[in-house]
């Protein structure tokens, strides 16, 4: 709220602090003043009012009372003086009929006669200027002007232009029902809305704006004034359909005092008939079904103590309510029993009573004490564990960590045909659904980074998103892209390779397979699924040409994606130092035929398992297919190396496990020894 | 031999000794057990006493002689060798350092990091919560139920809405009363994680950016253990004397509730363009537990209490690596992500 100091100094009979000074005071204690400007002979405040404080902050009077009650100061509240015109009353001039009691909560008018349109004095222009409006003519000036004072907002009818029977009826908007404005703008209406309305036609938007068929204008002698009280989530959400936010639904969009409204419309008359000379007709029409009643809190006066962290002795908590306006109703040594006056909509229960006086004290004298707990080490979360952990594997083998959106765009949905959680209200169209992999947007920044770098390598890691009927399940996904500028495609899938066994290892896992690739995102023949006891963990290999070719990327990228809830199953910390053995070791060659495809690994696997411990590594020298190789086959070599931890091999015992070896390769693999 | 002939011999073989290898092999030639020195000796036995005895004089000086000339040409030749060795493998130290490649870690995870430890080391857990969350999380259990002034700026300003009727969590409080009712109090978790808003990006605002949510629930929970708890947090992270206050606020799930300055960590408090000179950095928001909170936790308010806090990861980031704009958290860009 924009608030002139000079104006909020008519509030007080004793001066007021420095400007600085308040502002800092009303930071510390109340709101945050955003803004502090000199303008002329005043100084203008920028007051972040609280949004729970909206009902009575929103006005002079309210933040007069939060200077009074920091300030241990009385306020001074401007007059009401009224002269009715005795032969002339309200209710023969005008009715009311309020037929949505919920949405309404009260409704008060008042006619005024023989109004000299024309523009305000200058006082209370400047006033208006300095907290942001702009003065138009007396009538709306002073609606507007007591609307800032109390926080009530007022709206001023034409008497001639309301209907012939003079009725003002609140009710719903009809189907489609239209309004223009007093700014010439037209609305469309619907049901859940609330209109002030003649007989038949809508005059004003109920609580948010005035329309144009009752709009005080030049010819105006004789004008209804409107003080209502409204529900605040119809107002809010209204105004939030409509896109209509003005001063007034601002403030009806929290809750008003209904108490105010007699308040407020006879300051109105008092200052009209002061600047406008108008008369007014005698009595107030006022439908007020339900009066609100002030509300009773008995407060432990120790709780206060407990939560705030120090004890504010008892005489200073009597005091700091006081000053806020709240009333003792009784005391005794342990509780005290409040009665919040009407324009505290916010306090309800004890605790908004315990940061009021915390707040009105002051959060300052609360001293550092560091809660008394148990010494216990902290419980660890095995999932972050693992998935840090792979961040930093991935590190090592000179993986960029990045970050994306969650959400995909129509053209990610279509490249990849994906089954997408769909998003109800996007911001945009980039950001239109969840995604349900890592790897569309990976692709798309390693599209932008070849602008720039040679190689690409990117790593995520984080939430995707699978439909599930009418749930939305979330799963962990673990992905990269990798693309090195190698014109040798071989060379860098073995290098993924390596690097997807490294991260296996890693993590604990000495057996898995591999299987056929699965899902649109992986080319038809350059690509695996990593296979850890008939699960599916993840595939790795080159990305599907097609895709690459969609995004418009000219080269050949690989990539990898793993289903991290999965592999985490699998993942262990168990590891023992391998005794190093001091016996020689015997090296021993092997080539041979096998099937073209079999997974060398496997053969690898085969041998190991053959030779039991006395084979400490096996390792593949040459893999070849073409001349010499029969058709359908390929020539594997491979380093043998045997060793005991006990003893040194003999001749005779590392020929045995040799011919165990071929035998095993022979049975499982058709494995023909090359001469 | 003779040994005037010999005598010419060796003076004219070692003047062409140009290497320690030719002078090895001279000096095995002619000074070793089988050289022909010795065999000079050899042939002396059948000579008379007394030529025996100055032609032995003679010999054994002259094989004193090239044995001492020996020695000053190998030193003079190792010299030379390791002259030309130095030579060969002089560095050229003026050349540049090769350019190391290696991965990097996303300072959002750096930073994360480092909070989560600082956290561990005062005993909180550190938990994780669902991204799409019910409404009731969302919303209602954190005391913002359907009609309330908040629900609506929230549910219709900020938030993001799936088909079916989800939500995608606009705060990691939304994950306050799970844990409240998954683990019996004393509860002490920070909750790190992605959230979401409905927003129009800027240099500071983003659709996806993360929180750390921190809760304490015990019998005795109050504002001195709050201050106490994120000064010394700050403390450590900033690894500065910072100073903390708090400023009245709003949220729907704490009451009371506090907006937390920190003392500006690049002026300390003196004021400059970090701090728009006002000397305090907006940095979080807190408050005590609400009761309806703690109600729909499951535990019973009267006996229970607790503290809650909220802080924006990317804002601390933005903070400690002097970060301008938090859309290159999520921009992908290498040129960005290598600097970590």
């Amino acid at each position: 709220m924009t608030v002139s100091y000079n104006w909020l100094k008519t509030f007080f009979d004793k001066p007021l602090p420095e400007p600085k000074k308040l502002a800092h005071l009303l930071t510390m204690h109340c709101f945050e003043n955003e803004s502090l400007v000199k303008k002329g002979n005043d100084w203008i405040f920028g007051i972040d009012v609280l949004p729970d404080r909206a009902g009575d902050g929103f006005s002079y009077t309210g933040i007069a009372r939060e200077c009074a009650a920091v300030l241990n100061r009385k306020i001074v509240l401007p007059l009401i003086k009224i002269k009715e015109d005795k032969k002339l009353k309200t209710a023969s001039l005008i009715s009311v009929e309020i037929k949505n009691k919920t949405g309404c909560l009260r409704y008060a008018s008042r006619v005024l006669t023989d109004v000299k349109l024309a523009p305000s004095p200058k006082w209370l222009q400047e006033r208006l200027l300095a907290s942001g409006l702009f003065p138009i003519n007396n009538v709306v000036d002073a609606t507007n002007y007591i609307m800032l004072e109390t926080g009530q907002p007022l709206h001023a009818f034409d008497y001639d232009k309301i209907g012939e029977n003079k009725k003002i009826i609140v009710r719903n908007a009809k189907p489609n029902e239209k309004i223009t404005t007093i700014n010439g703008r037209e609305y469309k209406l619907d049901p859940a809305m609330l209109v002030i309305s003649g007989e038949d036609k809508a005059l004003a938007i109920a609580g948010i704006k005035g329309g144009q068929a009752a709009e005080i204008s030049g010819k105006t002698k004789t004008i209804v004034l409107e003080a209502a009280n409204f529900n605040a989530k119809l107002i809010s959400q209204t105004a939030r359909k409509l896109n209509l936010m003005t001063d007034a639904s601002a403030r009806f969009s929290h809750n008003i005092d209904p108490n105010l409204v007699d308040t407020a419309i006879n300051r109105v008359v008092s200052l009209l008939q002061e600047i406008a000379g108008a008369k007014a007709a005698a009595g107030l029409v006022d439908i007020y079904p339900k009066k609100s009643l002030p509300r009773k809190i008995k407060l432990e006066i120790k709780e206060v103590g407990r939560i705030i962290g120090i004890d504010i002795p008892a005489g200073e908590l009597v005091s700091i309510f006081g000053r806020l306006g709240i009333k003792i109703l009784a005391k005794t040594k342990e509780a005290l029993t409040l009665q919040i006056p009407a324009y505290r909509q916010d306090i309800t229960i004890p605790e908004n009573l315990i940061e009021e006086a915390g707040r009105i004290y002051g959060y300052e004298k609360i001293s550092h004490e560091l809660p008394i707990g148990y010494l216990a080490p902290v419980a660890r979360n095995i999932d972050l564990f693992w998935q840090n952990y792979a961040r930093d594997i991935f590190k090592s083998v000179d993986y960029l960590e990045t970050y994306n959106y969650s959400f995909v765009s129509d053209l990610e949905k279509d490249i990849f045909s994906a089954d997408l959680r769909r998003i109800e209200n996007p911001v945009n169209s980039d950001f239109k659904y969840l995604r349900n992999s890592l790897l569309p947007l990976l692709l798309k920044n390693l599209k932008e980074n070849l602008k720039s770098f040679k190689k690409v390598k990117l790593l995520e890691t984080g939430k995707i998103f699978l439909p599930e009927k009418s749930k939305t399940k979330e799963e962990r996904s673990l992905a990269g892209v990798f693309f090195d500028g190698s014109i040798d495609a071989e060379q860098t899938f073995l290098r993924l390779r390596g690097e997807m066994i490294y991260m296996l290892e890693k993590c604990g896992i000495k057996e898995f397979g591999y299987g056929k690739s699965r899902g649109k995102a992986w080319h038809k023949d350059n690509a695996l699924m990593i296979e850890i006891k008939n699960s599916q963990i993840g595939c790795f290999g080159e990305i599907n040409p097609d895709i690459l070719a969609s995004l418009k990327i000219n080269e050949r990228v690989f990539g990898f994606e793993i289903n991290f809830d999965v592999l985490q199953k699998f993942c262990s910390e168990k590891e023992e130092f391998e005794p190093i053995s001091f016996h020689p070791q015997a090296t021993r060659d092997i080539s041979g035929f096998i099937s073209a495809g079999t997974s060398v690994e496997k053969i690898t696997n085969a041998i190991k398992s053959a030779g039991g411990k006395l084979v400490k590594t096996a390792d593949p020298f040459d893999v070849y297919a073409g001349k010499g190789v029969p058709e359908g086959k390929q020539s594997v070599s491979f380093h043998i190396i045997y060793q005991s931890s006990e003893k040194t091999l003999d001749g005779e015992t590392i020929d045995a496990l040799q011919k165990k070896v071929l035998t095993r390769l022979a049975d499982e693999f058709g494995w023909e020894e090359r001469k | 031999m003779d040994f005037q002939e010999l005598k010419e011999n060796i003076n004219k073989e070692l003047e062409t000794v140009k290497n320690s290898r030719q002078l090895r092999d001279f000096a095995n030639a002619y000074l070793g057990k089988k050289g022909k020195i010795r065999e000079l000796f050899s042939e002396l036995k059948d000579l008379p006493i007394d030529e025996k005895k100055t032609l032995g004089e003679e010999i054994n000086n002259f094989s004193e002689n090239i044995r001492m000339q020996v020695k000053e040409l190998e030193e003079n030749l190792k010299k030379q060798e390791r002259q030309f060795a130095e030579n060969r493998e002089k560095i050229n130290l003026a050349l540049p350092g090769e350019k190391i490649e290696t991965g990097h870690i996303h300072p959002l995870t750096i930073v994360r990091r480092e909070i989560e430890n600082i956290f561990e080391l005062m005993g909180f857990s550190v938990v994780d919560g669902p991204e799409v969350e019910d409404e009731w999380h969302n919303f209602d259990s954190l005391n913002i139920p359907e009609g309330h002034p908040a629900r609506d700026a929230l549910s219709l300003g900020k938030t993001l809405y799936l088909e079916t009727g989800e939500v995608l969590r606009t705060q990691t409080s939304s994950s306050q009363t799970r844990y409240m009712k998954k683990i019996k109090p004393p509860i002490r978790i920070i909750i790190p994680g992605k959230v979401y808003r409905y927003e129009n990006t800027d240099a500071s605002h983003e659709i996806n950016f993360y929180q750390i949510e921190g809760l304490l629930v015990d019998k005795n929970v109050s504002v001195a253990n709050l201050k106490a708890v994120l000064e010394t947090f700050l403390k450590e992270f900033f690894k500065k004397d910072v100073e903390i206050r708090l400023r009245p606020s709003y949220f729907p799930f704490t009451e009371p509730s506090f907006e937390i300055d920190m003392s500006c960590a690049v002026c300390a408090g003196k004021g400059c363009p970090a701090c728009k000179r006002g000397g305090w950095v907006e940095l979080l928001g807190a408050g005590i537990v609400h009761p309806n909170v703690i109600q729909n936790g499951g535990l019973d308010p009267k006996k229970w209490k607790g503290f809650a806090f909220g802080m924006s990861l990317d804002r601390l980031t933005m903070m400690k690596y002097k970060i301008d704009d938090i859309r290159w958290f999520h921009g992908g860009d290498m040129k960005f992500l290598k600097q970590f």
